[in-house]
C-alpha cells in the first residue's frame, strides 16, 4: 500500500504536466480534442491524489510505522480520531492535504457543464494545474509522506500533546480549504482578462459562491486556531499577533475587502481594477502564509523551518506574481471601460472604496509588522522587531474607522445623499450611541477605548436594524403582508445581504468580546497553602487540594480548588498537569474553566512541591465568550449569504389597492 | 473641487493617515532581534533596548522560586554563547533540555544578565506543532 502512494505521487507528475501542456496546446491551437484530454489528465490526478490520502489515513489507521510519517506523528496508544488528523501534523502530510484539495476542486472547475465557461476554462486549468503541480513537485522533491522509515520501530513517536484537542483537528484542514479555494476565483480573474471577458462581471458571479466558501472555512481556520490557543496553551490568551497567525489573517482581510468590492463590480461596474487586485492579492498572500510558516524565515513560535522549500516557495510566488502583474497591467485598458462614476463623497460608492482602503491598509499595516525584521534587516543590517503593543495601537484605529463605515453604509443612498436625509437617517443610531456612552459612563468607566468602541458598535448595530426596518415596511408597505411575515420573506429572498447583515452582526459580538478581554482582564500568580484563600475581583478562591492519577501510561497531578462569586453557589476547578507516557519531556496543562457569557474564570496549575504547596495562575478574564459565540454567529450569516435561495422574482407582487383594503379590513 | 478631486483627496488622506500611524508607532514600539553572541561582544549599545534572543535551554540551570515566582535559567546559542535569564512568572511547560526558547526583555550588564518580560518555546525540530508562550 505504502509502495502504491509513494508511486502514485511520482505518476501524478508527468499526468499532472501533461494536464498543462494540453491545456495550452488547446488555446494555441483552439482545439477542444485538447481541452477534453487535458479535462481528464486533471481528473486523473485528482483520482490518484483521493487514492493517496485514502492510503495516508488506512497507514495511520493501521499503525503502519514502516512508513517514517506514520512513525514521527502517530502511535499505537492515540485515539482513532487523533491518530486519522495526524495526516496534517506534519509539513509532508499538509502538503498532500494541499495537493488533494487543489486537484478535487480543479477537477471540479475544469469538468463544468456550463457552457459560458469555454472560452475561461483553458486560462482556468492552466492555472490551477500549475498550482498543483507545484506541490507535487514539492511532495516529489522534498518530503514524500510515504518515506520509508529507516529504522523499523514497533511504535510512534506520537502526536504532539498540545495537538490533541478537537479544534487542532479542525484547524488545519478549514484554513488549507480556504487558503486552496481561493485559487478559483483567483483563475477565472486571470482567465477572463486573458480571453478578453472582462467588461462584464461573468466571472465574479460565476465564482461568488466559491470566494464565500474560501472565505468561510478561512474565517473558521482563524477562529479554531484562536479557541485551539485559549484552551490549550495555558496563558488565556487567544491572538498574539504572531507572524505565523498574521500570515492567515492577511489573506483575511484582503479577502473580506474583496467580498465587498465585488458588490459594486456587480451593481455599478465600478472598482473593476481593484476587484481584479484584490483577488491576486487574496491569492498571492495565501501562497505566501504558507511559505512564511514552513520556510523559518521568520521567528515565531509556530515556525517550522526548512530552508530548502523556503526557495522553491520564493520562486514560485515570485512567477504567480510576475503573471499576475503582467495580466493586470497588460489588460488594465479592458477594465477601464463603461463603469459609474463617483459622484458624490456623500454615498454608498464612496464607502465602499473607503472601506477598500482600510482594509487594505489593515493588511498593509499587518505585512509590515510581520516582516519588519527582515526589511529592517535587509536595509539596516539589524533586525528590528515589533509586537502586540505596535498591532494593537495601529490596528486598532484602523478597525475603528471600519466599523465607523460599516454603521454609515447601509443607511446612505447611492450616488448622492442630501445633508438632510443623511441626518434624518442617522438619528436614531446617533442617539444609541449617545445613550450607550452615557451609560457606560455612569457606570464608571473611564477607559477611553471602551468610551469610544462601545458606542460606535451600539450605532453600527443599530444602523443595521434601522436599515431592516426600513426594509420592512417597504415591502409591507407593497405587498400588505403583515410585518413579522414581511420581515421573514424580506430575509429569505435576500440571503445574500441578510446573510452579510448577520455576519456584521457576528462581528459586532466578537469586537465586543475581544475589547472585553483585552482591556479588562484580571490575573493573580501566587502560590498557596492547603486552605488558603486568595481574592480576584468578586471571586474567592479556595486550594483544596492536590492529588495525582493515573490513566494508561499517563501520569495527571490535578488540583482542586473552590471557587466562590458573592453569595452564589461555589463551584470546583481542576486544573491538571498531564505527563503523557509517550512524551515524557513535556507536561501538557489542562486548563480549569469556568465560562459564563459574561466573564471566564480560568485557572492553570503551574508548579507544586512535595509540602504540597501549588503555584497557580489565576485569570478572570471578561466578555471572552463572545468571541466565540460572534464565530458562530458569523459563520451561520456566511452559510445563509451561500445557500441559493428562493427563486427571486425581481420584485415583491404589488397588491392593488382594493385588495389590500380588504385585506386591511380582514384583520 | 468636483465630486472626484474629493475622492482623491479622501483616498490620500487615508492613506497618509495610516502611513504615519503606521511609521511613528513602530519607532516608538520596536525591539531588537539578535543573537546572544551579538549582545554578549557589544552589550552597550543595546543598554535599554527592548531585545528578542534565543537560545537552547540548558536544563540543569533551571531555578525555580515558588514564593517570588521568579524562574531563572542558562540558554546558550550555536556558537556556544551563554545567557543567565531571570524571568518575573512561572516556568513553562515546555522546558526540557535541548528545547528553543525566544525570550524578549532588557539586558542587565550588571548582571549580566537577562531580563525577560516574555518567554516562548518552541520545538527545535521541524514541523512538530506550536508550543507554549506565557506573558
Amino acid at each position: 500500500m505504502r509502495e502504491l502512494a509513494y508511486l502514485g505521487i511520482y505518476l501524478s507528475l508527468p499526468i499532472a504536466i501533461y494536464a498543462l501542456v494540453a491545456f495550452a496546446l488547446s488555446l494555441r491551437f483552439r482545439s477542444d480534442k485538447f481541452l477534453e484530454s487535458a479535462k481528464r489528465a486533471s481528473t486523473v490526478v485528482a483520482g490518484l491524489a483521493v487514492l493517496n490520502s485514502v492510503i495516508l489515513f488506512l497507514l495511520l489507521a493501521l499503525d503502519d510505522f514502516s512508513v517514517s510519517y506514520v512513525a514521527a506523528y502517530s502511535n499505537r496508544a492515540l485515539p482513532l480520531l487523533y491518530k486519522l488528523s495526524a495526516f496534517w501534523a506534519g509539513n509532508a502530510g499538509s502538503l498532500l492535504l494541499w495537493q488533494v484539495s487543489l486537484a478535487v476542486m480543479s477537477a471540479v472547475v475544469v469538468n463544468t457543464k456550463e457552457i459560458a465557461d469555454r472560452p475561461l476554462i483553458p486560462y482556468v486549468g492552466l492555472v490551477l494545474t500549475a498550482n498543483t503541480l507545484f506541490f507535487l513537485i514539492l511532495l516529489a522533491i522534498i518530503d514524500n509522506p510515504f518515506a520509508l522509515n529507516p529504522l523499523p520501530s514497533a511504535d510512534g513517536r506520537g502526536l504532539n500533546p498540545l495537538l490533541q484537542n478537537p479544534g487542532m483537528i479542525l484547524h488545519p484542514l478549514t484554513l488549507f480549504l480556504g487558503y486552496v479555494g481561493f485559487t478559483v476565483p483567483y483563475a477565472y480573474a486571470i482567465a477572463a482578462l486573458f480571453a478578453g471577458r472582462f467588461s462584464d462581471s461573468y466571472w465574479i458571479r460565476r465564482t461568488r459562491r466559491w470566494t464565500l466558501f474560501s472565505w468561510l472555512f478561512l474565517t473558521l481556520g482563524i477562529l479554531l486556531g484562536g479557541l485551539w490557543a485559549y484552551q490549550e496553551l495555558g496563558w488565556g490568551g487567544i491572538w498574539m499577533w504572531d507572524p505565523v497567525e498574521n500570515a492567515s489573517l492577511m489573506p483575511w482581510l484582503v479577502a473580506t475587502a474583496f467580498i465587498h468590492s465585488v458588490m459594486m463590480q456587480e451593481r455599478k461596474k465600478m472598482l473593476k481594477i481593484w476587484n481584479v487586485a484584490l483577488i491576486q492579492l487574496t491569492y498571492l498572500l495565501c501562497i505566501f502564509g504558507t511559505f512564511l510558516v514552513r520556510s523559518g524565515v521568520l521567528t515565531s513560535v509556530h515556525a517550522f523551518g526548512d530552508s530548502s522549500m523556503g526557495a522553491f516557495f520564493l520562486i514560485f510566488l515570485a512567477a504567480g506574481i510576475a503573471v499576475s502583474l503582467y495580466a493586470l497591467m497588460s489588460r488594465a485598458h479592458l477594465l477601464k471601460t463603461g463603469g459609474a462614476q463617483f459622484e458624490s463623497f456623500l454615498s454608498k460608492e464612496s464607502s465602499f472604496l473607503v472601506n477598500n482602503l482600510l482594509f487594505v491598509g489593515l493588511f498593509f499595516a499587518t505585512f509590515l509588522g510581520t516582516m519588519f525584521p527582515l526589511l529592517s534587516e535587509l536595509v539596516t543590517g539589524t533586525r528590528i522587531t515589533v509586537s502586540t503593543p505596535f498591532f494593537n495601537k495601529v490596528n486598532g484605529p484602523i478597525f475603528l474607522a471600519l466599523f465607523i463605515v460599516l454603521g454609515v453604509c447601509p443607511l446612505i443612498a447611492w450616488q448622492k445623499s442630501s445633508g438632510r436625509r443623511f441626518m434624518r437617517n442617522f438619528s436614531v443610531p446617533l442617539g444609541a450611541t449617545v445613550v450607550t456612552l452615557a451609560i457606560l459612563f455612569s457606570a464608571g468607566i473611564r477607559n477611553p477605548v471602551t468610551l469610544v468602541a462601545f458606542p460606535v458598535l451600539s450605532f453600527v448595530f443599530v444602523a443595521h436594524v434601522v436599515d431592516v426596518a426600513r426594509g420592512v415596511r417597504a415591502r409591507s408597505g407593497m405587498t400588505a403582508e403583515p410585518l413579522l411575515i414581511a420581515l421573514f420573506r424580506l430575509i429569505v429572498r435576500n440571503n445574500r445581504r441578510y446573510g452579510g447583515y448577520i455576519v456584521h452582526a457576528g462581528v459586532i459580538v466578537m469586537a465586543a468580546g475581544i475589547i472585553g478581554y483585552s482591556l479588562y482582564t484580571e490575573k493573580v500568580t501566587l502560590t498557596m497553602a492547603f486552605g488558603d484563600t486568595v481574592e480576584l475581583g468578586r471571586y474567592e478562591v479556595t486550594y483544596k487540594h492536590i492529588a495525582e492519577r493515573s490513566v494508561g501510561d499517563d501520569h495527571i497531578v490535578y488540583a482542586t480548588l473552590r471557587i466562590r462569586k458573592d453569595d452564589a453557589p461555589a463551584f470546583e476547578l481542576q486544573p491538571e498537569k498531564v505527563f503523557y507516557g509517550y512524551w515524557p519531556d513535556m507536561p501538557t496543562s489542562e486548563v480549569g474553566l469556568y465560562s459564563t457569557l459574561l466573564e471566564d474564570f480560568y485557572v492553570v496549575l503551574s508548579a507544586w512541591d512535595e509540602e504540597g504547596r501549588a503555584t497557580f495562575e489565576i485569570k478572570r478574564i471578561p466578555l471572552v465568550s463572545l468571541v466565540w459565540y460572534g464565530g458562530i454567529i458569523m459563520t451561520l450569516g456566511a452559510i445563509f449569504a451561500f445557500w441559493r435561495g428562493r427563486a427571486r422574482t425581481a420584485a415583491p407582487a404589488h397588491r392593488r389597492r382594493s385588495e389590500r383594503e380588504t385585506v386591511g379590513a380582514g384583520r | 473641487m468636483s465630486a472626484r478631486t474629493r475622492i482623491y483627496v479622501i483616498f490620500a488622506v487615508v492613506a497618509t493617515s495610516i502611513l504615519i500611524l503606521v511609521f511613528t508607532v513602530a519607532t516608538a514600539t520596536s525591539g531588537v532581534e539578535l543573537t546572544i553572541g551579538d549582545l554578549l561582544n557589544n552589550p552597550s549599545a543595546y543598554a535599554s533596548r527592548y531585545l528578542t534572543l534565543e537560545g537552547m535551554l540548558i536544563e540543569d540551570s533551571v531555578k525555580w522560586d515558588a514564593r517570588l515566582i521568579k524562574t531563572e535559567f542558562r540558554i546558550v546559542d550555536e556558537q556556544q554563547n551563554e545567557l543567565r535569564v531571570v524571568y518575573d512568572g512561572v516556568k513553562p511547560d515546555g522546558f526540557y533540555e535541548g528545547v528553543s526558547v525566544i525570550a524578549s526583555g532588557r539586558f542587565d550588564s550588571t548582571g549580566p544578565v537577562f531580563l525577560a518580560e516574555k518567554i516562548q518555546t518552541r520545538c527545535p525540530s521541524k514541523y512538530e506543532g506550536p508550543a507554549q508562550s506565557s506573558d
